[in-house]
């Protein structure tokens, strides 16, 4: 194992995820997952510092599952990536899912969240 | 009104001295012709009735009369006459005449030599034509010779006052005296018949009651006047002699009740003197009461009852006429002047029959001429009536024209206030016509505002999705091009090591370092990164191109022109632009069948399928549960006609919702998510493609829309 910091990045939308590893691989170990439950495999197995979700996913939204690490996995930073600026799910990940930072996914081709992610991280 | 006092005769008679029987014949000569033998018979009363004439004969009762005209009014006794004639004239054929008609029977006998007699019996009991001789009044023939005497015996019975004015006459003289006798009455009946037919010729032209009963009056009075002269039982009922009894009392009831109920219709005596008219009520109950004691066969009972009514009523119709002529009522007049002239006629008849006038032609003649001049005056008082109802009519048509004028007066003045009134309300009703049509032209801008808005919002909707439907794909495309420059970076790097690698250059060395780079960007790795990457943004690109082709296929919104396409393709493109509303709990079941083109307004049937399955997709979300949701969209052909339907297992519909579907802004959705014209709208669209729609829907099972559209349309 490295010392590189981990991070799990979980969305259904693989395209995303490829992008993603291909542009953090180099300074973080990057794991993925398509849902819920690869998310809780990956978990189990690795020693993950920051989890990030996409909110919109089938069965499982980005909340739900954030709330559901919150117990095992105390320690881990947790980040939601959404479409929406819908302040319900604002409020529910901040009370549910104790989320440390929430961000905006639609801001344009020009400013991809990847890089809001880099400021982030 | 004949008689009167019918008693005091009979007191008369009785009261005076007996005589004994002793000759007094009648001496005839052409002198004594025209006198009454009243004083030349002898009288014998037989009550019995029973006595015949061999009794008769030899009676010693028998009694010299002292009146030319011996009376007995009512009796029922038989009366019997006993008198002598002498014959001194050339002619043995003399007339007998009783001039008494209504003498119910009469028989006369006559002496032979021989001690036998000849009887005669003439009367209103034998049939009229069984007489001799055809004259009312009775007639017997005597015959005596020259210088001869003989002695003849009359029985006489009535039920009518019986007065006996008896005659000894020359043929010759007789039939002169009946000539003039009908001759005066032919006279009378003329005057009463043409008064009769004029007074009844103006009842049917003016229809004035009191004519009516002035003609039954005076065809009353006429009757019974001929009645009294035996005409009428030779005239007209001569085959019924019992008839002939009755005629009299009946004719002289009709004339009281119609001389009264004429009097009182022409006076008006309800109005005048109410308190008077009262009393001829009183008089119609006696002529009733006579009437039916007519009917019932008490003769004399009923003469008596109405002869003692007859002369105060008669005084009392003078007196009424007086008083009402008094109160200044014109007709009044005339009737009192010709009532009182009427009542001089029976005043001078009832004198003559007291026997203080004589019995002569004049006498005989007043009651009648009375009757004729009342008659005429009566007339003349009706016609001025005429005058009076023409003036009283002149007054009220003048009151009338007078009114009419005030009314036409009011119609015009209300007329102008109509005018008036319907010029405001026409005014009234422009304006509100007005008003309507600004309200409707509001309305009209507010239907295509709201139409627009509806549109805007479907609009509004689409760019939503669109934006994150391409947000999705471009963002990948977009993120993947930093790594893939990267990633290409380190492989140009990795060529240019090669590149540096010059001939003279240790190889083994320089292939060592690039070796070394090689394991540092971990080259396989690197090298599936950039394919992955590149068909990320394949990918991407891929997807956007769809998005864009369905919106261009969706963007048909607004084409005005109908086309021939293939609805499948709406179908498809609408649920592309959809699809990022679609939740993933939400299995979506194509179904799209082998359908024709069809001609149609795409933009506008697209319109239809979003909103359609806009809602789908909403009452699918409003389900809310964990389940799987189904939403199956199906076309086929059935007949003729192309057929999709949109099927869901969402919340359904009430009875309530389904009947409101169509209704413009009736929505479900909170305030602010929906514009309650989207169903509205597909209706309208529908009904333009000469289409038809049926929903299916039961609550918390779901709902099935289903559109069915002709293969050829003409929209």
């Amino acid at each position: 194992m490295t010392d590189k910091t981990s991070i799990l990045y979980v969305d259904d939308e693989e395209n995303n995820l490829n992008s993603f590893r291909a542009q953090f691989r180099k300074q973080y170990e990057v794991f993925t997952a398509v849902n819920a439950k690869d998310a809780f495999r990956v978990l189990e197995k690795n020693k993950i510092h920051i989890i990030i979700s996409d909110q919109r996913m089938p069965q499982t939204t980005g909340v739900e599952f954030l709330e559901k690490t919150i117990e095992k996995y105390p320690d881990s930073m947790r980040l939601l990536i959404t479409a929406y600026a819908d302040i319900d799910i604002v409020i529910e990940a901040i009370n549910r899912g104790q989320i440390n930072k929430f961000i905006q996914k639609n801001l344009g081709i020009g400013k991809n969240y990847h890089w809001q992610l880099k400021i982030v991280l | 009104m004949r008689n009167f006092k019918a008693f005091f005769y009979l007191l008369l008679v009785l009261s005076f001295p007996f005589k004994a029987i002793c000759d007094n014949p009648i001496i005839f000569s052409e002198k004594e012709q025209n006198n009454y033998i009243g004083k030349y018979v002898w009288i014998l009363k037989d009550t019995s009735c029973k006595m015949d004439i061999n009794e008769v004969q030899h009676s010693g009762k028998f009694e010299l009369s002292n009146q030319d005209v011996p009376r007995f009014g009512f009796t029922k006794a038989a009366i019997w006459v006993k008198f002598q004639v002498k014959n001194t004239l050339e002619r043995r054929h003399l007339m007998l005449e009783l001039d008494a008609p209504l003498i119910d029977e009469a028989e006369l006998f006559t002496l032979n030599e021989d001690g036998s007699f000849i009887t005669a019996i003439i009367g209103q009991n034998v049939p009229f034509f069984s007489r001799k001789y055809d004259n009312p009044n009775y007639l017997f023939d005597l015959y005596i010779e020259k210088g001869d005497l003989k002695t003849y015996f009359i029985r006489i019975k009535s039920y009518d006052q019986i007065e006996i004015p008896l005659k000894v006459t020359t043929t010759i003289h007789t039939f002169s005296s009946v000539i003039t006798n009908n001759f005066m009455l032919g006279i009378y009946c003329g005057i009463m018949l043409i008064m009769i037919f004029y007074n009844l010729f103006i009842y049917f032209s003016i229809k004035d009651k009191s004519y009516l009963y002035y003609v039954i009056y005076i065809l009353s009075v006429m009757l019974t006047q001929t009645t009294f002269q035996g005409f009428t039982f030779k005239y007209l009922w001569p085959n019924y002699p019992k008839f002939e009894v009755q005629s009299i009392l009946l004719l002289s009831i009709l004339v009281g009740y119609a001389s009264v109920e004429f009097l009182r219709i022409f006076l008006n005596t309800k109005k005048h003197t109410p308190k008077l008219d009262k009393v001829f009520l009183v008089a119609y109950l006696f002529y009733f009461i006579a009437a039916i004691l007519v009917v019932i066969g008490f003769y004399q009972l009923s003469w008596v009852l109405i002869l003692s009514i007859v002369s105060p009523l008669s005084m009392y119709m003078l007196f009424v006429g007086i008083r009402i002529a008094g109160m200044g009522y014109r007709p009044a007049i005339f009737f009192s002047v010709s009532w009182s002239i009427f009542l001089v006629g029976v005043f001078i008849y009832a004198m003559k029959d007291f026997g203080i006038l004589p019995y002569n032609n004049f006498t005989v003649y007043t009651m009648p001429v009375g009757s004729a001049i009342e008659t005429v005056l009566l007339s003349f008082a009706l016609a001025d009536r005429i005058n009076i109802l023409k003036k009283e009519k002149e007054e009220s048509q003048t009151v009338m024209v007078l009114a009419l004028q005030e009314n036409e007066k009011l119609i015009k003045e209300q007329n102008i206030m109509l005018e008036q009134k319907v010029t405001e309300r026409t005014i009234e009703l422009k304006e509100t016509n007005n008003q309507l049509s600004v309200t409707l032209t509001n309305l009209k801008d507010a239907q295509t505002q709201l139409i627009n808005a509806e549109k805007m919002a479907s609009l509004g909707q689409l760019t939503a999705g669109i934006a994150h439907e391409i947000n999705n794909p471009i963002n990948f495309v977009s993120a993947n091009l930093k790594p893939l420059k990267m990633d290409i970076s380190d492989i140009i790097k990795l060529v240019k090591k090669y590149e540096e690698i010059k001939p003279s250059d240790a190889i083994a060395d320089k292939l060592k370092e690039i070796d070394l780079y090689r394991k540092e960007i971990d080259l396989e790795y690197t090298t599936k990164e950039i394919e992955m990457l590149i068909s990320g943004i394949e990918d991407g690109a891929k997807r956007t191109t769809e998005i864009v082709a369905g919106l261009k296929n969706f963007s048909r919104l607004d084409e005005s022109e109908s086309k021939e396409v293939n609805i499948n393709e709406g179908i498809e493109s609408t649920l592309t632009l959809l699809k990022y509303s679609i939740s993933k709990n939400i299995e979506v079941t194509k179904d799209l069948g082998n359908i024709p083109m069809i001609e149609c307004l795409p933009g506008k049937l697209n319109q239809v399928f979003m909103n359609v399955l806009s809602n789908a997709l909403y009452a699918l979300e409003q389900k809310k549960t964990d389940e799987k949701q189904k939403l199956i969209i199906r076309s086929y052909v059935e007949g003729e006609h192309v057929c999709v339907s949109f099927e869901d297992t969402g919340i359904g519909m009430t009875k309530e919702t389904r009947e409101k579907i169509f209704e413009p802004f009736f929505t479900t959705k909170d305030v602010g998510e929906g514009t309650g014209l989207g169903m509205s709208i597909v209706f309208k669209i529908i009904e333009t493609h000469h289409a038809k729609i049926e929903i299916d829907s039961v609550p918390n099972k779901g709902t099935k829309i289903l559109l069915i559209l002709n293969k050829k349309i003409d929209v």
